[in-house]
């Protein structure tokens, strides 16, 4: 669904944040990037979502270079964003930033998120963080986009609420068959979804079995995947 | 959505309703500025109408060529020379009329150094320049010794202090056009104007008619004198004019007449009369009332200069007799406050234009960099640069809108009483009061020929710019208003979205965070 292509970038050239990433991305699975604060898997969401272009290789969504789409039109059409800092905006209501990107009914996106009604009239600042970044979900899903980017949307969340932000992007991917990447430091979190990247030191690796999916050597497989929904969990190069 | 967001935007960020106010304080500013600028435009293009459309076809007066002076006795007790050299002529005039297009009329005027006289009459006493100032001068200068001074004060102060009974006459084809009716100074009160078919007609003021009881239809005689009678109380009758009183006038504004204020510039004095008994009374009289000639009026302001050429240039005006004069010193004083708004206004309206669109860029500029969130999250949503730029543009267009109306109100209330304001702090203070007999004799005493000049100086024409600017709301103001606003408007927020929204997307990331 959307792949990336010996992806690399980096703001200053004697320090590249991700060099050569190939992964692929596929729909109706949530996926986990790992990896220390500042290491690059926020760079790579925001290549993916047409936030940042590559100084080399490609984004590709259904086969497309995305920069050649228009990387406006592709935040436009195909992904949608949920921040760690949940980036409502402060003088709507939650219903009304719900509405701001909306295809879908953001009434039914705010019930998926679980919300009560009686929130969707006040303003986002008078809720809690948890709260939040339910409204920042309930609008990323009823922009009804493909790809959902989530920047470790819980990162600022206590145990329950991250585990009910988790649980709603899980939904979103399995069931209504979106492709969802998420961004997160907690392992904990990052064990839940279908598939786990972990970024290190040598590059992206693949959770358990510590191979890296970028190289400059042809030998090594383009990608690696761990894919848990398959009970064997057999490895796909 | 672009609508809901703005929506949203106007009714909840109250930082718009700081800017809302901004742009009115800034808006009423420059409606002011633009208002009272049209307004004093359109006062000095009415002035140029009252004040500028005439010039002066003058006659050279040479006394020195004998051919144009002529001995005279009068009464067989009194003689006088007598100029009867080149003067401008009805005649001339009309030939002028005829022959160069854009005149519309003209005034004939007698020297004021021609007297009227009418023994009995009853006038405002006043001095006789003449004399009293001829003694006055040779007694400061030391000329007549004080005990001689004293005797010729005992005998003379006091006829010199009622001048000779003498006044100023004007002739008219239709004194409606004379400068005082024209600037306001003089109003008719009854009767009518002098037209061009009179003849032995006259015009005075209300004083004057009930000093000599007299009133419109009544005809009375008066008096015809040389002018060379400087330094003699003797007059000669040169003729007697009777004229029948067709209107009253007076003066609009107070004139103060003093002992010492020459009594033919008293305006209460004056008569005004037809230019066929006028000119009849100067060639009577041998007057040189034709030195200051004829004043010309023409139909278009803007064709004074050239006509004024087209009338030096008629090839039967002897240039060495006679030539023309430029007649809007009025004109320019009056308009000189006028002027000065109008430059003032005009700097002012472009001190508020710079100031009011920097401190409105500044303050989108502000607004904007406080937005720099939304609109990251904006473009990181989907939402388009163009539907963005839009959102804020639409915002200011309504807010500036808004503040255009609430100015457009303020700017309606302040600026008419501003512009008069204005207009009456810039507008010369004539100091115009009557000195009383001790001071004149004071400054007499003081040999303060300086403060003696300055007393008996005398404001015979209330020529003024006018009292108000008659400051209007008019289409062209809220079109000139309007219109600046929207583009200030459009370029600032351009200018400052310019800035965010054409950011390398991977600028955005560091906007939102």
């Amino acid at each position: 669904m959307i792949k990336t292509e010996d992806l690399t970038f980096y703001y200053h050239e004697y320090r590249k944040i991700l060099e050569h990433v190939s992964i692929t991305f596929e729909k109706g699975n949530l996926y986990a990037i790992l990896g220390a604060s500042g290491c690059g898997k926020s760079t790579l969401l925001s290549l993916l979502g047409g936030l940042l272009t590559p100084k080399v290789g490609k984004v590709l969504y259904e086969g497309t270079d995305i920069a050649e789409y228009g990387l406006e039109r592709h935040r436009q059409d195909h992904v949608g964003f949920i921040f760690q800092g949940y980036n409502l905006i402060e003088y709507m209501t939650v219903a009304e930033n719900v509405a701001l990107t909306a295809k879908q009914s953001p009434e039914t996106a705010l019930q998926k998120v679980g919300l009560e009604k009686d929130l969707w009239k006040q303003n986002v600042l008078k809720l809690s963080g948890g709260q939040q970044q339910r409204v920042a979900i309930a609008r990323a899903l009823a922009s009804d986009k493909p790809v959902l980017l989530a920047d470790e949307p819980t990162g600022n969340l206590d145990e329950d609420s991250a585990q009910a932000v988790l649980d709603i992007l899980k939904k979103s991917a399995h069931e209504e068959g979106r492709c969802v990447i998420m961004v997160t430091h907690s392992s904990a979190l990052a064990a839940e979804a279908d598939e786990i990247y972990r970024y290190t030191d040598s590059g992206f690796q693949t959770e358990d079995y510590d191979l890296a999916i970028f190289s400059d050597t042809e030998n090594v497989p383009e990608t690696i995947h761990i894919n848990r929904n398959k009970k064997d969990g057999d490895i796909h190069a | 959505m672009a609508k809901n967001r703005i929506f949203l935007s106007l009714l909840r960020r109250k930082t718009n309703w700081f800017m809302c106010l901004l742009l009115t304080v800034l808006t009423a500013l420059i409606f002011t500025g633009v208002l009272i600028w049209q307004a004093s435009l359109q006062s000095v293009k009415e002035l140029e109408k009252t004040y500028g459309s005439s010039f002066k076809l003058v006659a050279f007066e040479d006394r020195s060529n004998p051919d144009f002076m002529e001995y005279k006795i009068f009464d067989e007790s009194y003689s006088a020379n007598v100029y009867i050299g080149p003067r401008v002529t009805l005649e001339m005039l009309d030939r002028v009329s005829e022959e160069v297009d854009g005149i519309i009329n003209y005034e004939y005027r007698m020297s004021t150094k021609t007297h009227l006289f009418q023994e009995g009459f009853q006038l405002i006493p006043g001095s006789s320049d003449d004399d009293y100032k001829y003694y006055q001068k040779k007694r400061l200068s030391g000329t007549i010794p004080e005990d001689e001074w004293q005797t010729f004060y005992e005998k003379s102060y006091e006829l010199c202090k009622h001048g000779r009974y003498e006044t100023t006459g004007y002739g008219f084809n239709d004194s409606s056009y004379m400068d005082q009716f024209r600037n306001g100074s003089f109003r008719l009160v009854s009767g009518r104007h002098i037209s061009p078919s009179d003849y032995h007609v006259a015009m005075i003021t209300p004083t004057f008619a009930k000093s000599n009881n007299l009133r419109i239809g009544d005809t009375f005689p008066l008096m015809i004198s040389p002018t060379n009678s400087a330094t003699s109380f003797k007059r000669g009758v040169l003729g007697t004019i009777n004229a029948t009183i067709v209107g009253i006038f007076e003066p609009t504004y107070e004139q103060p007449v003093n002992s010492y204020t020459m009594e033919r510039d008293i305006v209460n004095n004056w008569i005004l009369f037809d230019l066929k008994t006028f000119s009849e009374m100067d060639k009577t009289a041998g007057w040189s009332g034709a030195k200051l000639g004829a004043t010309i009026y023409v139909e278009d302001p803007s064709m004074t200069r050239e006509i004024m050429e087209q009338v030096k240039n008629l090839d039967w005006l002897d240039k060495k007799y006679y030539g023309v004069e430029a007649d809007d010193s009025s004109y320019h004083n009056a308009a000189a406050p006028i002027r000065t708004i109008r430059l003032l206004m005009a700097a002012g309206i472009a001190a508020a234009a710079i100031a009011g669109a920097a401190l409105m860029y500044l303050a989108l500029k502000h607004n904007m960099s406080r937005r720099n969130r939304e609109t990251g999250i904006l473009m990181a949503l989907g939402v388009t640069g163009t539907s963005i730029r839009k959102q804020f543009f639409v915002e200011n267009l309504i807010l500036g809108s808004i503040a255009f109306f609430l100015a457009l109100g303020i700017a309606s209330a302040v600026a008419p009483s501003l512009g008069d304001s204005v207009l009456h702090t810039l507008s010369p203070q004539k100091e115009q009061r009557a000195y009383t007999d001790e001071e004149i004799e004071s400054a007499i005493n003081r040999r303060d020929y300086e403060a003696l000049e300055k007393m008996q100086a005398v404001q015979n024409d209330g020529a003024k710019g006018p009292d108000s600017l008659n400051v209007r709301i008019n289409p062209l103001s809220i079109l000139i208003t309007g219109l600046g606003m929207t583009l200030l408007i459009y370029l600032c927020v351009s200018e400052a979205m310019q800035k965010t929204l054409r950011l390398d997307p991977s600028k955005i990331l560091s906007i939102i965070s």
